[in-house]
């Protein structure tokens, strides 16, 4: 809790800090865009196809030649694929990143084309008698969005967030209704910003990504706001001051516990499986550090000046019914008073 | 409930779970009996989806405008006239190189022009490319694909990768790449063409694909002129077929000269809307969308000046290798085992209803994947996401009911009210937390292509979460408590003695 009492004092230091990140990462994107996965970049590409039948001797003995040539000319393939043509023959192809020059890939596709002609002839050669093409391309990305993919995107999420804050102010209270929303806002700009930034390679993937940050901090706030909604009706919370009541609400264990079970289910998943699901489970992974932020630093930094405020106007409020009260006591108490005295008067003019 | 009837709701709860797990993870083998009178493969269900590119790879090709071909076609020419050394040097020069493309030097084909001895490429053969990559392109971002690629390739083609799931891909692929005008032919003579004064979206307003039960149809929408058009046209088509004329009954919507619509007439149409359907089951909605985009796209777009030939289709596997998908399933079957154990070990019994509850959500998210609207589903990476988060939310609000259980027990209350305050202090922020994530699923669905199935997928995770959350675990749990001898035990409690006593 001491921790924590440390933590919610420092709203000017986390929007600080979260702001730099997110306009640092929108810079950083506007200026060189995200950092594209190669097979949503432009490229160059080595293919080499194979015009007759296909075994596994045959083509195993292509990537050799085509590796150990690429080796040689120290190129280093992002990575590369054996396609079948529904008919007779496939098509192996190498991609590069589109910094490798022309020069270096056609000596490359020059020396795979010489020894592969050579294999043609030669009688032992698994290749012999086989029809083997090189080539070497540029490729130029053109399209691999689908029309309204962002855009369409970006309102969904803003209509997430508007949801957010109705239900949360309606069944909680106003203030955490906007913190909340504040809050899955900037973790979810905090974890695409972050992507931008480290340079992790992304394809359209990355919206996904988005999505889940802002559904993961939507589960914290509403989780930690759960908690002080419980809290606060308490009688032991009434007695302290707003920022213990908000420090010791935040169950920060449980949310810890709860980010580094995700950490680990992502990072399992990353480790097993191949270069593609790795960088998605590590911008995913960006996503739950971006929303631990948001919910642990950000969220009780923001919502405990709005308690304070809200705190205030409730005394104020409390006082202002006491005056009010006390106003009516004492004008009620001084009719009663006349009334009386006027009874008292009565008799005795009566008598007289 | 009695001891003995838990027990027998148990096990046959356990047999029907344990066969469903079955049906969706077992891999395939070969059946050892005949099915239907032959031999069958066993598919288990994870195997029945439509994966995106990432996963699933895909189709591709290439483009190449008239007067452009590749360097593999221009040496398997070359090497045809290798006999004959004149033919051969013809043939050579009738082209330029330009990077992995040959480009003819034919003044007929109009994409080299001679310039103090040297062929450039001409200004116009630019621009119509230009205008045509960036029609093609359109038309794939209107597919909505959740993974497409098209690109230039080395200035003068381009290569389009489509997702394996698209049941129309070769449809698309061969289509798409149509620039010519749209064209109306009757099966004599063409009935109407793009000129000088008519323009064809005075005519035709939009194409759409629609669905009808298990139909598929392109929905044509015809301004006042073009229903006037189509009533001139399909009545005399419709005369002449009386004739039994073996063609006069049909007409072809065709863009560059390729038929993409035959449309048998019988009768005079007169409508503002036409709805034109296949011929055959093959014609699925991708197949109708993509002859909608592309009818839209002719139309409005009009005659690009350029005509295209698609390559051979390759098909083509992962980006990152064929074993991405297997490692994919190592990874998430390793997640679900330790989302078994792990609460066994911290929960004791009540580990044994979230058991039950992880498995449930298991079954439930990835059957609903698999049968709820195939083709729309497409499993992707984000699929793998929101079903991890759904898992892990499970599993954090049935850590948190334990614990509010726990905290309840510790205040000196029996096992059986424990349980019950304990779940009753964690419903509100339960029901809260997944009445927001519902909501917030249900907006997702505003997104396109992938996000939209991504949402339909959040929707069923978050669902079956909170099911399995708010009433599957705590009946399991109660079934269980009702067949274990003892409650404590059962929750892993531990009561200290009482001094008084």
């Amino acid at each position: 809790m001491s921790k924590m009492m440390k933590v919610i004092g420092k709203l000017k230091l986390w929007t600080l800090i979260g702001a730099v990140l997110i306009v640092a990462g929108i810079v950083i994107a506007a200026v060189f865009g995200f950092h594209a996965d190669p097979t949503i970049a432009d490229s160059r590409t080595l293919s080499v196809r194979l015009d007759s039948y296909v075994t596994d001797a045959r083509t195993e003995y292509i990537e050799d030649v085509c590796e150990e040539e690429i080796d040689r000319a120290g190129l280093g393939d992002k990575y590369s694929t054996v396609n079948e043509f529904s008919g007779t023959g496939c098509e192996i192809v190498y991609t590069f990143s589109s910094g490798v020059s022309e020069e270096s890939l056609n000596g490359v596709k020059d020396a795979v084309e010489t020894r592969l002609s050579e294999a043609t002839e030669t009688q032992d050669s698994v290749l012999y008698g086989a029809f083997v093409y090189v080539t070497a391309n540029a490729e130029d990305v053109s399209a691999v969005l689908p029309s309204g993919y962002l855009w369409r995107g970006i309102l969904a999420g803003a209509v997430i967030l508007v949801i957010e804050f109705i239900y949360v102010s309606v069944r909680y209270k106003l203030n955490m209704g906007v913190t909340a929303a504040a809050a899955s806002l900037a973790g979810t700009l905090l974890a695409v910003a972050l992507v931008a930034l480290v340079r992790i390679p992304v394809t359209t993937s990355i919206i996904y990504v988005a999505a889940f940050a802002l559904l993961y901090t939507t589960l914290l706030s509403l989780v930690i706001f759960g908690q002080m909604r419980t809290n606060f009706k308490s009688d032991e919370y009434k007695e302290k001051t707003a920022e213990e009541a908000v420090a010791s609400s935040v169950p920060v264990k449980a949310i810890l516990l709860f980010a580094a079970a995700t950490a680990i289910v992502l990072a399992v998943t990353g480790i097993v499986a191949t270069a593609a699901v790795r960088w998605f489970a590590l911008s995913a992974l960006v996503g739950v550090i971006s929303a631990l932020y948001a919910s642990l630093l950000f969220l009780p930094a923001m919502y405990l000046p709005l308690k304070k405020s809200s705190d205030k106007r409730a005394a104020l409020r409390a006082r202002y019914d006491y005056k009010k009260e006390s106003r009516k006591d004492k004008k009620a108490a001084a009719k009663a008073a006349e009334k009386a005295a006027e009874k008292t008067d009565a008799p005795a003019s009566d008598g007289e | 409930m009695g001891k003995k009837k838990s027990v027998v709701l148990l096990t046959l709860i356990t047999i029907v779970i344990v066969a469903l797990c079955a049906m969706i993870a077992v891999p395939s083998f070969d059946l050892p009996f005949l099915w239907n009178g032959a031999v069958s493969v066993w598919h288990p269900v994870v195997d029945t989806y439509d994966f995106d590119e990432d996963l699933g790879g895909g189709y591709y090709t290439y483009y190449y405008p008239e007067g452009v071909i590749s360097e593999t076609e221009y040496k398997i020419e070359c090497e045809s006239r290798e006999g004959d050394a004149d033919r051969l040097e013809e043939y050579q020069n009738s082209y330029i190189r330009h990077g992995g493309l040959y480009l003819s030097t034919d003044p007929d084909d109009g994409v080299t022009e001679e310039t103090d001895g040297s062929y450039v490429v001409s200004e116009d053969f630019e621009a119509s490319f230009a205008a045509a990559a960036e029609e093609i392109a359109s038309r794939y971002e209107k597919k909505g694909y959740t993974s497409f690629r098209v690109s230039v390739v080395d200035d003068y083609a381009l290569r389009v990768a489509v997702p394996a799931y698209d049941t129309s891909a070769g449809t698309t692929l061969s289509y798409f790449s149509y620039t010519g005008g749209f064209t109306l032919y009757d099966g004599t003579s063409t009935v109407f063409e793009e000129g000088r004064n008519v323009v064809a979206s005075d005519y035709f307003r939009s194409f759409s694909p629609v669905s009808s039960q298990d139909s598929y149809y392109v929905r044509i929408r015809l301004t006042d002129a073009g229903r006037e058009l189509i009533r001139d046209i399909t009545t005399s088509l419709s005369s002449s077929s009386d004739d039994s004329s073996s063609t006069s009954g049909t007409l072809y919507f065709r863009v560059g000269g390729e038929d993409v619509i035959s449309l048998s007439v019988t009768s005079t149409i007169d409508s503002n809307d036409m709805y034109i359907g296949g011929s055959d089951s093959s014609y699925t909605y991708e197949t109708a969308q993509t002859v909608a985009i592309l009818l839209d796209s002719a139309v409005h777009a009009g005659d690009l000046g350029i005509s295209f030939s698609a390559d051979d289709t390759r098909i083509a596997e992962p980006a990152y290798g064929s074993n991405t998908r297997t490692l994919l399933y190592i990874a998430l079957g390793i997640i679900l085992l330790a989302a078994l154990i792990l609460p066994v070990i911290f929960f004791r019994g009540f580990g044994g209803a979230c058991v039950y509850s992880t498995l449930s959500y298991f079954i439930i998210t990835t059957l609903c994947f698999a049968f709820i609207s195939p083709g729309i589903l497409e499993f992707t990476l984000g699929t793998v996401l929101v079903f991890l988060f759904g898992l892990l939310l499970t599993l954090f609000f049935n850590a948190w009911a334990y614990r509010s259980i726990k905290a309840e027990f510790m205040t000196g209350k029996t096992v059986d009210s424990s349980v019950k305050s304990g779940y009753k202090k964690t419903l509100a922020g339960t029901l809260d937390t997944y009445a927001v994530l519902v909501l917030a699923a249900v907006a997702l669905l505003i997104g396109a292509a992938g996000m939209h199935a991504l949402a339909i997928q959040a929707l069923i995770c978050v669902v079956s979460g909170a099911f399995c959350n708010l009433l599957w675990t705590r009946f399991i749990s109660c079934m269980l408590l009702s067949a274990s001898k003892d409650k404590y035990k059962y929750f892993g409690f531990v009561r200290e003695d009482d001094d008084d006593e």
